[in-house]
């Protein structure tokens, strides 16, 4: 079996099936609307953090105590670092274009996958750990019974620890392995490269 | 806007129109039974890349970047559904003719056994993309293209002697 002796039969073939055309109608209906999709996304997540941040803000100024008011801080800040951190992932995790060449596009999708690691791996510093120290500020400030305390901190805590375990899973068994897929293009690619000069065709 | 500027809708059609075929042995050969799910989020990404076009690159190889890119992102998100091999269907339209039958049912054996980007290659050739636009799409050297191909080709004619 030769290659070239297979080209006329395979450029004989229709690949493009019969429900080509009314994907590519239903392309053009809805191709707008998926742009406006993402961007209503990222305002509800925006909208949220504002929320918060205007939510906690009485809590700083008329708190009964400074434990109550310092708790709040936490908050605040907490927040405000994770708007500026998502938003600076954002704008640098943007998707590559999809018309570079291959080995462009594993490139960017390789740096874009290794921020998003980074970020998922260390999701305590920049994320949870203002939340884990600013709530049960808060909610030890209040004079209330220790047992209701310590159910509402341990809740927190215990939300906290499931959004870290799954970040580190999401990590170790979805991000890094995607990672070493597009890195292994790109192994794919580079490794002919030296031999180009020893085996000419 | 000017009568003679055509509209994102036309432009979108005629490339599809020039394309269809590539585009659909791209999605059969990477989406395997999903091949219809792979193909809509080829013309999607089309579509939405297309105001970014500039006028002056080649148009046709253009496509076939965002195919072929589109698909190695869309083969990695259904990862676990282990769609990792041509699927039978591919082959089997290839064996269209009498003469083709033969070779059809190697090649359904052959393709798996070669990674994404030798797969890309032997898809590419298949086709008659030049190794300029095999270069360019792949983003590699014509050299590496045409050694990579002789290796492939070695490689069928091995793995063809060791069935027989």
């Amino acid at each position: 079996m030769n290659l070239d002796d297979l080209k006329p039969t395979w450029q004989g073939e229709d690949f493009s099936g019969p429900k080509f055309d009314e994907y590519a109608a239903s392309i053009r209906q809805r191709g707008r609307t998926f742009e406006a999709h993402i961007l209503s996304r990222d305002r509800i997540e925006m909208v949220s953090a504002i929320f918060v941040i205007l939510a906690a803000i009485p809590g700083i100024l008329n708190g009964p105590n400074w434990m109550f008011r310092l708790g709040f801080v936490f908050v605040v800040v907490g927040t405000i670092e994770v708007i500026a951190v998502m938003t600076w992932a954002r704008k640098k995790d943007r998707l590559p274009a999809v018309d570079l060449p291959l080995r462009e596009y594993c490139d960017v999708q390789l740096r874009r996958i290794d921020r998003q690691i980074w970020l998922t791996e260390r999701v305590l510093w920049w994320y949870l750990l203002p939340l884990m120290i600013g709530a049960p500020l808060v909610f030890f400030s209040v004079p209330t019974h220790w047992v209701f305390q310590g159910i509402v901190v341990g809740a927190v805590l215990a939300i906290c620890i499931y959004v870290y375990r799954r970040n580190q899973q999401g990590a170790k068994l979805q991000l890094r392995p995607l990672r070493d897929s597009f890195a292994a293009v790109l192994d794919q690619l580079d490794s002919d490269a030296p031999l180009e000069a020893k085996q000419p065709l | 806007m000017d009568r003679s500027t055509p509209t994102l809708e036309q432009r979108f059609d005629d490339l599809l129109s020039r394309n269809r075929r590539r585009i659909g042995a791209i999605a059969h050969s990477y989406g395997g039974r999903q091949s219809d799910d792979l193909l809509q989020e080829i013309l999607l990404q089309i579509w939405r890349s297309l105001p970014g076009l500039r006028q002056q690159i080649h148009v046709d190889t253009w496509c076939y970047r965002v195919a072929l890119n589109t698909a190695f992102s869309w083969l990695r998100r259904v990862r676990r559904e282990a769609i990792t091999a041509i699927e039978p269907a591919v082959a089997e339209q290839i064996v269209g003719s009498d003469d083709g039958h033969e070779t059809g049912a190697l090649l359904r054996r052959f393709l798996p056994t070669l990674n994404e980007t030798d797969r890309a290659m032997v898809l590419m050739y298949l086709e008659d993309i030049s190794t300029t636009e095999m270069a360019e799409i792949l983003g590699t050297t014509e050299g590496a293209i045409r050694v990579r191909i002789h290796r492939i080709k070695q490689k069928l004619t091995e793995w063809e002697a060791d069935l027989s």
